[in-house]
């Protein structure tokens, strides 16, 4: 889908704000972010026309015309990304041709290792940006839903405990 | 002597740069606030698709002309390493001193900064990789000269870019933004900057500017090639991009 030039800015000026905001949750955000100063990578995801290059600053990333200059770049499509987070499954998305890399793999990989070292809660992050935190929520339900469980069987296990306990003195 | 415009009014050559600084002095502390008002805040989209569309490399040599307030250097000078470098330079001291200052407030230590007339500047040949005068070239007297110059001072395969506002394409467009640009224009710089003359100067002068075919042919004859523009907002701001052959 091809957007007027000023939607498409006001896009990425909206995703780049939102990255910007995802990456700045690693607390050692500045250090991480430094080893690729400088180091740009263009995107390409077929599925919705996205191309853009993305410039990494000592600071902060940015997104820049996909005619800008790039070490590398990646053409893929949204359902693949996922498997950025993995070291072999990116190995197997490159290998069964999900992933098209062009240009110095070794800045591809360096963006991948960058990625995989974030220490970033994704779950916590998606119920931040989401109108209705349906992720928080789903988590949420997990998380009581497993402590629930959790007394239960203690309980169970007390009760059984004080059972066999009291069974063994009794008899 | 020789008559040029300054908004629609004729004066002297020598005066006209006076007079556009005398502006430029008097808006100069409530710019920005203007800008969005007058833009309707669209003027930080306009900037921001300049800068994504600049193609500036970590390691350019980058000089933003006109930088007034410096909207495009402090959009710029992150993208630059400690091997590139960008220059903000102006004609008017208050706009520049302005600039500067966020510049430091942001962290951007390394910039340089110049006090110019973009019809004479203080720059070597051959001495960027990129420019951008944004908003700036309306203001010139002798806007040729000044393209000149910027061809002079541009690197080979280096690129000129120039916003600015421009001939509106639509028709119904035009007439409602000549009525606001003549109405509502001069009174918002009276209510917010006390200075009703200059707001109509700048609607004027945008009137006076060249329009998209005939500023390009000014880029061709300047020196630059594969000149091409970009309009915005239905040509109310187009993008010219020329470069210096290799």
């Amino acid at each position: 889908m091809k957007l007027p030039p000023l939607l498409t800015t006001l896009s990425n000026a909206a995703l780049e704000a939102k990255l910007r905001f995802v990456i700045q949750q690693d607390p050692f955000w500045r250090e991480q972010l430094a080893q690729l100063d400088g180091v740009r990578c263009k995107i390409i995801l077929t599925d919705i026309g996205f191309k853009r290059v993305i410039q990494f600053g000592p600071n902060n990333l940015h997104l820049l015309a996909p005619f800008t200059d790039a070490e590398v770049s990646l053409t893929t499509r949204c359902i693949h990304l996922a498997k950025l987070g993995d070291a072999q499954q990116t190995q197997a998305a490159i290998d069964e041709g999900h992933f098209f890399i062009q240009g110095d793999s070794a800045v591809f990989t360096r963006i991948t290792n960058y990625y995989r070292n974030l220490d970033i809660d994704w779950q916590h992050q998606l119920a931040q940006v989401l109108p209705n935190p349906l992720p928080y929520h789903i988590s949420s339900a997990a998380t009581l839903s497993t402590t629930a469980i959790k007394q239960t069987l203690n309980k169970l296990q007390q009760s059984y405990q004080f059972w066999v306990h009291n069974e063994h003195h009794g008899q | 002597m020789a008559k040029i415009d300054f908004g629609f009014q004729q004066v002297d050559w020598a005066e006209k740069a006076q007079r556009v600084k005398g502006v430029f002095d008097s808006v100069a502390p409530k710019y920005d606030l203007m800008n969005d008002l007058m833009s309707l805040g669209i003027h930080r989209l306009w900037k921001r698709h300049a800068i994504d569309t600049l193609g500036v490399l970590p390691h350019h040599q980058v000089l933003d002309l006109a930088s007034g307030t410096g909207d495009l250097a402090l959009r710029i000078a992150p993208l630059l390493n400690h091997n590139g470098k960008i220059t903000l330079s102006d004609i008017n001291e208050a706009m520049l001193t302005i600039g500067k200052n966020r510049m430091l407030d942001a962290g951007h230590l390394t910039a340089e900064y110049a006090v110019a007339n973009a019809e004479s500047l203080p720059f070597a040949d051959n001495s960027f990789d990129r420019i951008t005068m944004a908003f700036g070239l309306r203001n010139v007297t002798d806007k040729q000269q000044a393209l000149n110059e910027l061809h002079r001072v541009l690197k080979p395969n280096g690129m000129l870019m120039v916003v600015e506002f421009s001939k509106v394409t639509d028709p119904l467009l035009a007439k409602s933004y000549d009525w606001y640009s003549f109405n509502v224009l001069p009174q918002l710089g009276q209510v917010i900057a006390n200075d009703k003359d200059s707001y109509r100067y700048l609607a004027e002068s945008i009137r006076m500017h060249p329009d998209q075919e005939t500023l390009a042919d000014m880029f061709r004859q300047a020196g630059m090639q594969r000149v091409s523009y970009e309009n915005l907002t239905a040509g109310v701001v187009a993008i010219h991009k020329g470069w210096k052959a290799a």
